[in-house]
C-alpha cells in the first residue's frame, strides 16, 4: 500500500513537471523541471526494484545531462527570444500526433494487460539487490555490446568536442559567428 | 505493473508532441530525452514481471541510457555549432539545405 501512494505521489510529479518541460514558455524552467521529471522516473525505478539503475539515473540523467542542457541554454540563445511564441503552426497536427501514439501504445497495454496480471502473480516482492547480477549479466551475454558501447562513448566525447571547438567549419570557409575567433 | 506503462505511454506522447511542436531547438532535443526515458521506464516494468529475478531489461535500460547520453552530448555541441552559424535556436531558421 505504501508503494502504491507513492508510484502516485512520483507518477503525477514526472507527469506535471513532462508537461512543464514541453509547455514552458522559458526554456531555463524546462530544463530545471526536465531535471525534476527524471529525477522522479528515477525514484520509480527505485520502486520497481531496481537500485543500481537508480543510481545511474541520478548520476548520468540528473547530474549530467540535465546540468549539460542548462549549460546549453545559457549559451545558445538570447534574452529577446524568450518572448517568442514557443510552439510552431503545426499545434494541433502535434496535439494529434501525441494522442495517437498514446492511444495505440495503451491499445496494446491493456490488450495485454491481462497477461501481464497473471504472470505479476507469480512475482515474489522481496527486494534483492540487483548490481552483482547487473554486473554478471553485462560482462557475460552482453560483453561484446558492452565493448562497442565503449568505442561509441568515446567517438561521442571526441565528436562532441571537435563540433562544439568549431574546428569543421574551417573546411567550409569561416562561419558567419565565431568560427573564426573560436577555432584555433 | 499496468500504471508503469501507462505513465511511460503518456510521457512518450508529451515528448512527441514537444518534440513536433517546440520552436527551440534545445526544447526539442529535451522533448527527445523524455521520450528515452519513457522507453526506459517501460523495459524495466516489463523486465519486472517477465524476469522476475534476471535483471535482463535494466541492463537494456542502462546501454538505452549510454546511447542517450552520447546523443545529448553530440546534439547539444551540434546546437553549440549551428547556432555559432545562424545565430538563432529557432528550428525553422535552419535552412541550409533548402532548395
Amino acid at each position: 500500500m505504501l508503494s502504491y501512494a507513492l508510484f502516485t505521489i512520483l507518477a503525477l510529479i514526472a507527469l506535471v513537471s513532462a508537461l512543464g518541460v514541453v509547455l514552458m514558455r522559458n526554456v531555463v524552467h524546462s530544463a530545471v523541471l526536465l531535471g525534476l521529471c527524471l529525477g522522479m522516473i528515477g525514484g520509480l525505478y527505485a520502486l520497481l526494484g531496481a537500485d543500481f539503475l537508480f543510481a545511474a539515473q541520478v548520476l548520468i540523467y540528473v547530474g549530467a545531462i540535465a546540468i549539460l542542457f542548462l549549460f546549453v541554454v545559457l549559451l545558445a540563445g538570447r534574452r529577446a527570444e524568450l518572448s517568442e511564441r514557443p510552439f510552431n503552426e503545426i499545434v494541433g497536427a502535434g496535439a494529434i500526433a501525441a494522442f495517437l501514439a498514446f492511444a495505440l501504445l495503451s491499445g496494446v497495454i491493456l490488450q495485454v494487460k491481462g497477461a501481464l496480471a497473471a504472470l505479476q502473480a507469480s512475482v515474489k516482492p522481496d527486494f534483492v539487490p540487483t548490481t552483482n547480477s547487473i554486473g554478471s549479466v553485462m560482462f557475460g551475454p552482453y560483453v561484446v555490446a558492452i565493448e562497442v558501447l565503449g568505442v561509441v562513448l568515446l567517438v561521442a566525447l571526441v565528436g562532441a568536442s571537435l563540433l562544439a571547438k568549431g574546428l569543421m567549419d574551417q573546411e567550409n570557409g569561416p562561419g558567419r559567428g565565431a568560427g573564426k575567433d573560436v577555432a584555433g | 505493473m499496468t500504471p508503469y506503462l501507462i505513465l511511460s505511454a503518456l510521457i512518450f506522447a508529451i515528448g512527441i508532441f514537444g518534440a513536433i511542436t517546440r520552436r527551440n531547438v534545445i526544447s526539442v532535443l529535451m522533448a527527445v530525452e523524455l521520450m528515452f526515458n519513457a522507453a526506459n521506464l517501460n523495459l524495466v516494468a516489463a523486465s519486472r514481471i517477465l524476469y522476475p529475478g534476471a535483471p535482463v531489461g535494466q541492463v537494456l535500460a542502462i546501454f538505452s541510457i549510454t546511447i542517450a547520453a552520447a546523443e545529448a552530448a553530440v546534439g547539444l555541441a551540434l546546437i553549440l555549432a549551428i547556432y555559432r552559424k545562424f545565430d538563432t535556436v529557432f528550428v525553422e531558421k535552419f535552412n541550409l539545405l533548402k532548395g
